[in-house]
């Protein structure tokens, strides 16, 4: 049985490092990035494996799913066409009976263009060394050692919830996680900040059989979302893998096309992303305010008080990882300064 | 040897090593972020396979907290810096980082 | 083993013959059109023996309706993507293959 079991793992795991591998180092960027999507998935298989159920989901829906659609999108962006390897890509025999729009669309690079012979050489030999000095650093571990985990048992009847993850997350190192939905919000500001261009159109609007299935599975996709909050508190689940269901269905919604530029959707746009950073820091400051410490909850209102972060923080996560697809300013319909201008304006200066 | 800890450890210094090599050789902006991921995936494999202890028992759950929110801090990374590659392409035209011809391989 | 356990194997193996046909497919065949075929067929029959299969082993009847529940999911998010890839591919002026 040990004997099985070992071979799962070295069947998953060369399979793992075979598509890290192709995807890496793969001509055409559409298929490096299909195969990173499967990477993913295969991924969250050994987190199954290795006993991390909570991680497993997060990364089937965050690592995979969001990360796979997020490259596509921008790849979809990139309008410059390496023209010199669009013959290369003919020559492909997987591309055989793909259309010509297609084998342009595919932007395609050679492998390493600009290192010469005796960089890429000693580049490798590097990489080889750092291998070996991490496996021996590896190696010369010791089999197990103690951990947390008792620790963490011990203190779980007073944090309020009884799957260990949401415990320690929410509550034994809720800094953390406070930090943590401080980055979701920078980072979609950071977007926000740097994107002048309008959205991009997707090319299939008013698209039925997308509108009908999206009109099935969107109210489905909040229910589950809400269901795996509420979950979170004895079984794998949780506030994060919640905001990333939440967040795959905007992304689902924006890709159909139904109305975007409403005024209102702009302002729920700005306040929901803020609103999970805004309730976890009020609770914080409210422990600090009736004589805890910052962000240390009184045992008997532990589990209400996590509850509250919890659905917080999901509405926000998913907010902000659909406006984070979206990737242009709220609002951007009326963007005063047009795709156009900024070509012209390239034109017009030196290249560095 | 084989146990799962140890082997699952290898594998994430061997990604590490991949997505390492990937981000220092090719010039094209998506491929490097693609790199970057992949090295994420070997560190929160590192901590997940320290923190397994065997079939049916409690795995550390501290790593396993500290991997999740890994994971959505590399998406949040991952998406500023496509937004950022969209830009850099959308104004000079390319998304390659390939120095010029004239500059020898100057970065000045 | 006992008798739930090979039936559940013998559910799961011929689950994984539709899933190996499916992607053997996916590799050899000459066009997008048949390729979504072969596809298709790799999820819908595929997954859902292998949930037969896992459902002989689950603990209450809840957890069987939430297998079959996943199942219909994803019978309709893939006939969905299928259509929307055959209907892109069609516009951009991609022929189906003859011989």
């Amino acid at each position: 049985m040990e004997f099985l079991k070992t071979l799962f793992d070295l069947i998953l795991i060369s399979t793992m490092v075979w598509v890290a591998w192709q995807a890496l180092t793969a001509r055409a960027l559409f298929k490096s990035i299909v195969l990173f999507i499967a990477f993913g998935l295969l991924i969250s298989l050994a987190w199954v494996r290795l006993n991390a159920p909570d991680i497993a989901l997060a990364e089937a829906a965050i690592g995979s799913g969001l990360t796979g659609a997020l490259l596509l999108s921008a790849l979809g962006r990139m309008r410059g066409m390496e023209r010199g390897w669009v013959k290369q890509t003919r020559k492909d025999r997987s591309m055989k009976n793909t259309s010509v729009w297609l084998q342009k669309t595919i932007v395609s690079t050679p492998p390493s263009t600009f290192l010469r012979g005796l960089e890429r050489l000693s580049l490798r030999i590097l990489t080889l060394v750092l291998a070996i000095i991490l496996f021996w650093a590896i190696l010369s571990l010791p089999e197990t050692s103690p951990g947390l985990t008792e620790k963490a048992i011990e203190a779980l009847p007073n944090s309020g919830v009884k799957n260990p993850v949401t415990a320690i997350l929410l509550n034994i190192r809720g800094y953390d996680t406070l930090l943590e939905v401080a980055i979701l919000l920078l980072a979609a500001v950071g977007v926000w900040a740097f994107s002048r261009s309008t959205i991009r159109k997707f090319s299939n609007p008013h698209n039925d059989i997308l509108l009908a299935f999206v009109c099935l599975i969107l109210p489905i996709m909040i229910i589950v979302s809400g269901y795996l909050v509420w979950i979170g508190a004895d079984h794998p689940g949780g506030a994060f893998q919640a905001g990333a269901i939440l967040g795959s269905a905007g992304v689902l919604w924006l890709l159909s096309e139904i109305r975007r530029t409403d005024q209102s959707l702009i302002w729920l746009q700005r306040i929901g992303a803020s609103f999970g950073l805004a309730i976890f820091l009020l609770i914080a400051l409210v422990m600090m305010a009736i004589g805890s410490n910052f962000l240390e909850y009184p045992p008997k209102l532990a589990k209400q008080l996590i509850l509250i972060i919890e659905i917080a923080a999901t509405i926000s996560i998913g907010i902000i990882l659909a406006s984070l697809f979206l990737g242009a300013h709220p609002g951007s319909e009326g963007d005063p300064l047009p795709v156009e201008e900024t070509y012209e304006d390239a034109d017009n200066q030196e290249p560095q | 040897m084989l146990q799962p800890s140890t082997l699952y450890s290898l594998t994430a210094v061997v990604l590490f090593c991949m997505g390492c090599y990937s981000l220092l050789t090719y010039s094209h902006l998506l491929r490097k972020i693609l790199g970057v991921n992949v090295m994420g995936v070997g560190v929160f494999m590192l901590l997940i396979a320290r923190a397994y202890a065997g079939e049916g028992q409690q795995s550390d759950p501290v790593p396993q907290a500290l991997v999740l929110t890994g994971i959505v801090v590399a998406v949040c990374a991952t998406a500023l810096a496509l937004n950022l590659a969209v830009q850099i392409e959308a104004t000079t035209h390319k998304a390659d980082l390939a120095e010029d011809e004239e500059n020898n391989g100057n970065a000045n | 083993m006992g008798l739930i356990d090979y039936i559940s194997a013998f559910f799961i193996i011929a689950g994984l013959v539709f899933f190996t046909g499916g992607t053997v497919g996916l590799l050899r065949f000459p066009d997008v059109f048949t390729r979504l075929h072969a596809l298709t067929k790799a999820d819908n029959l595929g997954l859902g023996l292998i949930i037969i299969g896992l459902a002989f082993h689950s603990n209450n009847p809840a957890q069987v309706l939430k297998l079959l529940f996943i199942w219909l999911l994803v019978l309709v998010a893939s006939s969905t993507v299928c259509y929307l890839i055959a209907n892109n591919a069609l516009q951009h002026g991609i022929k189906p293959w003859k011989k």
